[in-house]
């Protein structure tokens, strides 16, 4: 699901926001392991096909626009600010090397970037 | 038509994570950290004795042993396929007489015996004996020698001829009052026995580098943590045997002989790594593809930097 909007404000500026809600992917979860000593390392042995979900994925994204137009050309610099309130998206669950431990693959923090376009 | 140029910039933020979190060289809990069997190569009547290296935390007084073996390739879950009475009726089929059991104890060591002849072996490999066993839902290969065998061999390098038979051994060892710890090992049981059999290696000994300190049972050489230590492993050269490098999709290589390649693995009770560039390295003796420039790549000692890990804070 994608909510976004943009305003516009006097003297060429506007400002956007961008918020996203995307559900977690299934995943097959790793429910123990065996110890392989042929190979020096770990079997996972996994659980029930997509019987567990990947955390939800939500964001927001705050974007402010100057404009400044010219006789044959646009210059518009602009700063982004990707995931406002700095959640912490997971997007893979890892295993350490005996799938005892796990950790979660995170996407981007807050993120801000700044710019300028030049448009001819 | 619109051009547009763009210019960016962004500044990320990293975040932290747990710097320990995937380091097998580091012993936190029990383990098992390997599987032996002595020799690794049984032929047909006689025993190989299995063991197993296990890190407890504690003394590892009231560990529980069960020691079992599989015939077959294991499934996906590492699990034999089949039971008892199917390998019963597996030996049957083939006329072999009693079927000995796939359990092999409760000992710290267990003993297994090769059952299998070395024709009996090769006719499995390629296909040429029939066993279908309706309740388990296995069926094998049919005597027309049109089907594949159930059954996955170790092919020689430079052809297609089975040379070795996988059986799986399985263990598992669980610690007084903790879990359960499962591992399993392959042996290649010899179907040419005029291949010479492999053997183990012997460690002649770990000695801190261009010391006279070597390490012992009783731990009374102590090596600094946070501290590069170079120790040296002696090993004979005779312990990595000669063979025929194994099939790759490089034909250039097939008939090449390589040299066997020894894994030596350094671990540290508990600790704390720190960040990159501290903690265990693996070594090996480089394989090669003569063994007539043996000198230049090979020594009885290999030398290896070791950091141990600081204390956990």
């Amino acid at each position: 699901m994608t909510i976004f909007g943009t305003y516009q404000l006097p003297r060429n500026w506007q400002i956007g926001s961008r918020f996203r809600y995307v559900t977690g992917n299934p995943s097959t979860p790793v429910v123990s392991s065996v110890f392989n000593a042929s190979k020096e390392s770990y079997d996972p042995i996994n659980g029930d096909k997509y019987s567990s979900r990947v955390g939800s994925f939500h964001q927001l994204d705050v974007r402010l626009d100057k404009r400044w137009i010219y006789n044959s050309w646009m210059l518009t610099a602009y700063v982004d600010l990707q995931n406002v309130y700095n959640r912490t998206n997971p997007e893979s669950v890892e295993y350490n090397f005996n799938y005892k431990k796990t950790q979660l693959g995170s996407g981007l923090p807050i993120y801000p970037i700044m710019g300028i376009r030049g448009e001819f | 038509m619109q051009k547009s140029v763009l210019f960016a910039s962004a500044l990320a933020l990293v975040g932290c994570s747990d710097r320990n979190f995937n380091k097998p060289e580091l012993l936190f809990e029990p383990r098992i950290l390997a599987m032996q069997s002595e020799p690794p190569q049984p032929i047909h009547g006689t025993s190989s004795t299995l063991r197993a290296l296990v890190y407890f935390s504690d003394s590892g007084a009231g560990a529980k042993y069960k020691w079992s073996w599989c015939p077959l390739p294991v499934d996906s879950n590492d699990q034999c396929p089949i039971g008892q009475a199917e390998f019963d009726q597996i030996y049957t089929t083939l006329g072999l007489g009693t079927a000995p059991s796939l359990d092999l104890g409760n000992g710290e060591t267990a003993s297994f015996t090769n059952p299998f002849s070395a024709q009996w072996l090769l006719a499995l490999c390629n296909g040429d004996v029939s066993i279908s066993i309706g309740a388990s839902g296995i069926t094998a290969s049919a005597v027309d020698g049109g089907s594949k065998s159930m059954f996955t061999c170790d092919l020689a390098a430079d052809n297609k001829v089975p040379v070795y038979f996988p059986v799986t051994v399985s263990l598992v060892v669980t610690p007084s009052g903790l879990a359960e710890l499962p591992a399993i090992f392959t042996l290649h049981l010899p179907i040419d026995e005029a291949i010479p059999g492999n053997t183990n290696p012997i460690l002649d000994g770990i000695r801190v580098f261009d010391t006279d300190e070597w390490l012992d049972e009783a731990a009374s050489v102590a090596i600094a943590r946070q501290q590069r230590t170079n120790l040296d492993v002696r090993l004979a050269q005779s312990s990595s045997e000669t063979l025929t490098r194994p099939r790759t999709g490089n034909k250039a290589n097939r008939d090449l002989l390589t040299r066997e390649k020894l894994n030596l693995w350094w671990l540290a009770e508990a600790g704390d790594f720190g960040h990159a560039g501290l903690g265990g390295y693996t070594t090996a003796y480089l394989p090669y593809s003569d063994p007539t420039v043996d000198a230049q790549f090979f020594s009885d000692a290999v030398s290896n930097v070791w950091t141990l890990p600081k204390p956990t804070s």
